[in-house]
């Protein structure tokens, strides 16, 4: 059961402040969506928790530990970033035996996810070659190589067709009913409604909401009208 | 350590480029033996002589060199045009020891490079030497040290390939400075600041002295020891820039 808290996270890149001063905490078994207009600094935000941006203030933990300094960070931690990412000109397959070697993972493990994320058949076609949902598929395979705790994914649905979609919300609660933590990225708000419990809104790098998506969304307000709501204020203040 | 080598392993033998230059290093080692042989005592080309062997394992070390420096840096700075820079650092955060991975990994690829050469340098000149019936002995101890020089050399080349890549991280910008350096700078930097023996302080200097242990050492450079300690110098002088260069940055 590994939590996630944001303390005081803050990063600046010379006059721009692209994450201001967030704090949250995530809670084991919960889906928690993080959403924000485009430049809002999710991908700052989820870079700087997973250790590949150096926060100009505050800290992210896992657990009470920075991600770099998390032992074996692959068995905690699986995360999808971006539909690239892997060598074109090397096989899905042989893209995740480079990870699994690299993490000391039994390499039984990559045949196991290319199988979970249903793409077994295409395991020694090249990288290069993949459709941009099997690129997200594989993505998935490699952060769920180490069967970790956390899950943190940047808009994962990214060019996944309707099915594709559908199973991964399937996962997601399976995954998170499981004990699992997941923090993800969207765009798709009328899909993050149908799988996440929480919520956290940021503009302009600034935290205008954390609460559960039962808060968020009494009565006939829906997730997506709340969200314009708290981001175009924002976006006038 | 262990692991992250077999992971820089794997990264190289599943991908085609460093099986076809290493095809290459083989066929063009081979070619320019033969070349070598077959021009003896031609034209006014000079003979072979009972001594030549260290001269003739040596002819390919520059080149085979400079292969090894260019996939390296290929190598390296390829995890950030691709975006695997982000994977390979979720699975090894500490970015040290993610560098000292792919330094020492890309040391043993210069290894196996100059040992490829090397056999195919061999062969080629045993093929030449029966073949046109040369005086040339095919035991020799200078061949041992020009063995050990080359295969320090490529490895040296490695390492400051790997790292030179992952402080630069542009393909093209790495491999055009490291050849205009090599092909362009050295030469003209003595001239410049007027000490012509400066020369043989600087590093591709360095690495001919290393490379061609066995061979006399040429007038104005330093002998392979020596030349050995200031191309170690220079790789570490990079593999440090390297690692405060990856330290210090943000992949985004």
């Amino acid at each position: 059961m590994t939590t996630i808290a944001l303390r005081g996270l803050t990063k600046r890149y010379g006059d721009v402040l692209a994450v201001n001063d967030l704090h949250a905490e995530l809670a084991p078994g919960r889906v928690t969506g993080f959403l924000g207009p485009n430049g809002a600094g999710k991908t700052t935000t989820l870079r700087m928790l997973l250790g590949l941006v150096t926060p100009t203030a505050g800290t992210a933990l896992i657990d009470g530990t920075p991600y770099r300094e998390l032992d074996r960070p692959t068995r905690r931690v699986g995360a999808v970033l971006e539909a690239g990412g892997f060598h074109p000109g090397r096989s899905g397959r042989s893209s995740l035996m480079v990870y699994a070697v690299a993490a000391r993972l039994p390499t039984r493990r990559v045949d196991a996810v290319l199988a979970q994320v249903g793409l077994t058949d295409a395991a020694h076609r090249r990288f290069g070659g993949y459709s941009l949902g099997m690129r997200q598929r594989l993505g998935l395979a490699a952060a769920l190589l180490g069967e970790p705790d956390v899950l943190v994914l940047d808009e994962p649905t990214n060019g996944l067709d309707p099915q594709g979609v559908r199973w991964l919300r399937g996962f997601i609660r399976s995954y998170a009913a499981a004990g699992g933590t997941v923090l993800v990225s969207s765009h798709l708000l009328a899909e993050l409604a149908q799988t996440v419990d929480d919520v956290l809104i940021i503009n302009r790098g600034r935290l205008v909401e954390h609460a559960s998506l039962a808060e968020l969304t009494t009565g006939t307000t829906s997730l997506e009208e709340r969200f314009l709501e708290l981001t175009d204020e924002g976006a006038r203040s | 350590m262990n692991a992250l080598l077999r992971a820089e392993a794997l990264k190289l033998r599943t991908l085609r480029t460093p099986w076809a230059l290493l095809g290459l290093v083989a066929v063009i080692s081979a070619g320019l033996i033969s070349l070598v042989g077959i021009l003896s005592g031609t034209r006014g080309n000079p003979s072979l002589g009972r001594g030549n062997l260290p001269d003739l394992l040596s002819v390919p070390a520059m080149l085979t060199c400079g292969i090894v420096l260019v996939l390296a840096i290929l190598s390296s700075a390829g995890e950030f045009r691709t975006g695997t820079i982000s994977g390979s650092l979720l699975v090894t955060p500490r970015r040290e020891r993610f560098l000292a991975g792919k330094v020492v990994a890309a040391a043993l690829l210069g290894l196996i490079f100059a040992v490829t050469a090397l056999l195919s340098t061999y062969a080629a000149t045993v093929v030449v030497v029966l073949a046109r019936d040369l005086p040339v002995d095919l035991v020799s101890p200078g061949a041992a040290r020009t063995v050990l020089g080359m295969a320090v050399a490529a490895g040296l080349m490695g390492a400051a390939g790997a790292a030179l890549g992952i402080a630069v991280r542009s393909q093209t910008i790495a491999v055009v400075a490291a050849l205009v350096w090599w092909f362009v700078l050295e030469g003209v930097i003595p001239g410049l600041v007027r000490e012509p023996e400066l020369a043989k302080y600087l590093p591709i200097a360095a690495l001919g002295s290393l490379a061609h242990a066995g061979s006399p050492t040429a007038s104005g450079a330093f002998g392979p020891g020596t030349g050995a300690l200031l191309l170690t110098g220079y790789v570490a002088a990079l593999v440090l820039a390297g690692t405060a260069m990856l330290r210090r940055r943000d992949v985004n």
